[in-house]
């Protein structure tokens, strides 16, 4: 990635991208709290594009996947931007120690090779400490600009965390590009 | 040593004398300078992290620069004011505790923070000028997202914060008049007016021009003579002005020809296009062989257009490719091209494409004032 891409991430999330309207689901939370926080989300929200998406409360889905979720090349970092979370103390899926998880983020429709199918994807950012700086990467297959946080992944996306401070982003498979299910 | 050698050194070391007493001892403490009041027709800015230098690109020499809140994206000049202006996110303990928003005024002379303004904690934290407007150089207008958006209005005289006007789906803040335009999800423009006060006076929305899906426009403009210009990923040119309160979007034209699509050349960059009104010169930074999913990538040639005749004039191939490129104001502007491989400006004739210099060792985003 480049340094010019990476830098607002360097220091503090000034580069950082949004996603749009429904992406914004935090990993754990229950049904009945997203909608909420979702409601919430999409008053602020007003006019923005929404995907056609619900979240099963028990959905832990399995996804056949191959690759290091370390590298950049990894399938569900299609429209990564950031440090790997793998490579600052905690993994694709889970935040580092002693940061924050943004309870809302932007989404990918990303290819997994290993099944052949496409999945939505959501970039939460770890946020509340200072930059990770490790394992930077940045790729934006079908990201666009901010007036469309739907898929633009140049916000700063610590919404929710009690400081904006940018520390790395995790890659969340939610569901399958074709369903209107989240995982 | 010989005592040839030995003689002749010493002989230089008696002549060297005289030069050496001319010379007055400097202070043991140092002093401290500050920057001519008179600004250059060729001054621009780079924010690098939280730095923001002050250069000028007819000498490449540094007047100084200024420390930034690691939040603040871009920088607001205001030459008539001997100002410039940010904004900035503050915690009390550097990355958490309790969080502190400002507009800050730094004096251009000094260098130095002279007052602050404080707004809501909302100002988005990303990094280009659309982030941050001088309106009619009296208000200074922050755009946020919480993810919901809005603007935060400052006042520059009174020093004081006027109010915040909500503009949900609608982003960025291109100042025009006493208001400010912004580019909107559902792919029109709006136009915020402002009162006496700086209170919302009205707003206009403007017809759809374009397809975020098909083709988005950039999230980045620089102005026109009357109005600003936007540009699509696949190159097309849309110019807006304010005709008797209504947003007129001219019909677009692109920078491509048939054989440059052929070539399969794009434009890519984060501040990937530039203008010079006073010359009508338009500039943009173009790379091969890419999607529209690669429209922030650096652009390894210059273009150059006539924007009137809407014909390209010269291209020059890059050898530090770049992301980010600005034109100064004048009437014999220079075009800044920051590299995105090697940390350095080059400083080329607008008119001409000649390179000029080079100045080493800075980058990010630029701005001119």
């Amino acid at each position: 990635m480049s340094s010019d891409d990476m830098l607002g991430r360097v220091f503090a999330g000034v580069d950082k991208l949004t996603a749009g309207a429904s992406r914004m689901l935090a990993r754990n939370t229950s049904r009945r709290s997203f909608i909420g926080k979702a409601g919430a989300f999409m008053a602020g929200l007003g006019a923005f594009p929404m995907l056609p998406v619900y979240r099963e409360a028990h959905a832990a889905s399995v996804v056949d996947e191959m690759g290091d979720p370390n590298s950049c090349e990894y399938w569900r970092y299609c429209a990564f931007s950031g440090s790997i979370c793998g490579c600052c103390g905690g993994t694709a899926t889970t935040c580092p120690p002693g940061s924050e998880v943004a309870t809302v983020a932007w989404v990918g429709t990303c290819h997994n090779p290993a099944d052949g199918r496409d999945y939505l994807i959501s970039y939460n950012d770890c946020c509340g400490k200072s930059s990770c700086g490790r394992c930077r990467c940045s790729r934006s297959e079908g990201e666009k600009p901010v007036y469309f946080p739907s898929k633009a992944n140049t916000i700063l996306w610590c919404f929710g965390a009690q400081s904006h401070a940018y520390h790395c982003t995790l890659g969340l498979v939610i569901g399958r590009a074709d369903s209107t299910v989240l995982g | 040593m010989p005592l040839r050698a030995a003689c002749t050194m010493v002989l230089g070391l008696l002549l060297s004398l005289p030069a050496v007493g001319e010379q007055q001892w400097d202070s043991i403490r140092g002093a401290v300078i500050t920057a001519p009041t008179e600004i250059g027709p060729h001054w621009f800015t780079l924010r690098n992290g939280h730095t923001g230098h002050v250069l000028d690109a007819a000498t490449g020499h540094s007047y100084g620069t200024l420390t930034l809140s690691m939040f603040s994206p871009a920088l607001r000049p205001h030459a008539s004011a001997g100002m410039v202006y940010t904004y900035g996110s503050f915690y009390s303990r550097t990355y958490y505790g309790d969080r502190t928003d400002a507009v800050i005024f730094y004096d251009l002379e000094t260098m130095s923070p002279v007052d602050e303004v404080i707004i809501p904690p909302k100002a988005a934290g990303i990094g280009h000028s659309g982030m941050i407007g001088l309106i009619d150089e009296r208000f200074v207008g922050v755009w946020n997202i919480t993810p919901g958006m809005s603007v935060s209005l400052v006042d520059v005289e009174t020093r004081q914060f006027v109010g915040e006007i909500s503009t949900p789906g609608c982003a960025t803040v291109w100042p025009y008049a006493r208001g400010f335009f912004m580019i909107c999800g559902d792919g029109a423009l709006q136009y915020i007016k402002l009162d006496e006060s700086g209170a919302e006076a009205g707003r206009l929305r403007s017809r759809i021009f374009f397809d975020v899906e098909k083709d988005a426009i950039y999230d980045y403009s620089v102005p026109t003579a009357d109005g600003w210009l936007f540009v699509s990923m696949e190159g097309q040119v849309f110019e807006a002005r304010l005709v008797d309160d209504e947003i007129v979007i001219a019909e677009p034209w692109s920078i491509l020809t048939e054989q440059d699509s052929k070539d399969g050349w794009r434009i890519g960059g984060r501040q990937p296009f530039a203008y010079n009104a006073a010359t009508g010169i338009f500039m943009t930074l173009m790379h091969k062989n890419g999607s529209q999913d690669t429209y922030k990538q650096a652009g390894t040639e210059l273009w150059a257009f006539n924007r009137e005749r809407k014909r390209r004039g010269y291209r020059v191939e890059l050898e530090n490719p770049s992301r980010n490129i600005a034109l100064t104001r004048d009437d014999d502007p220079v075009v800044l091209i920051v590299g995105s491989e090697d940390r350095e400006v080059d400083v080329r004739q607008a008119q001409t494409g000649r390179l000029l210099r080079t100045i080493t060792e800075v980058g990010g985003l630029v701005q001119v004032f």
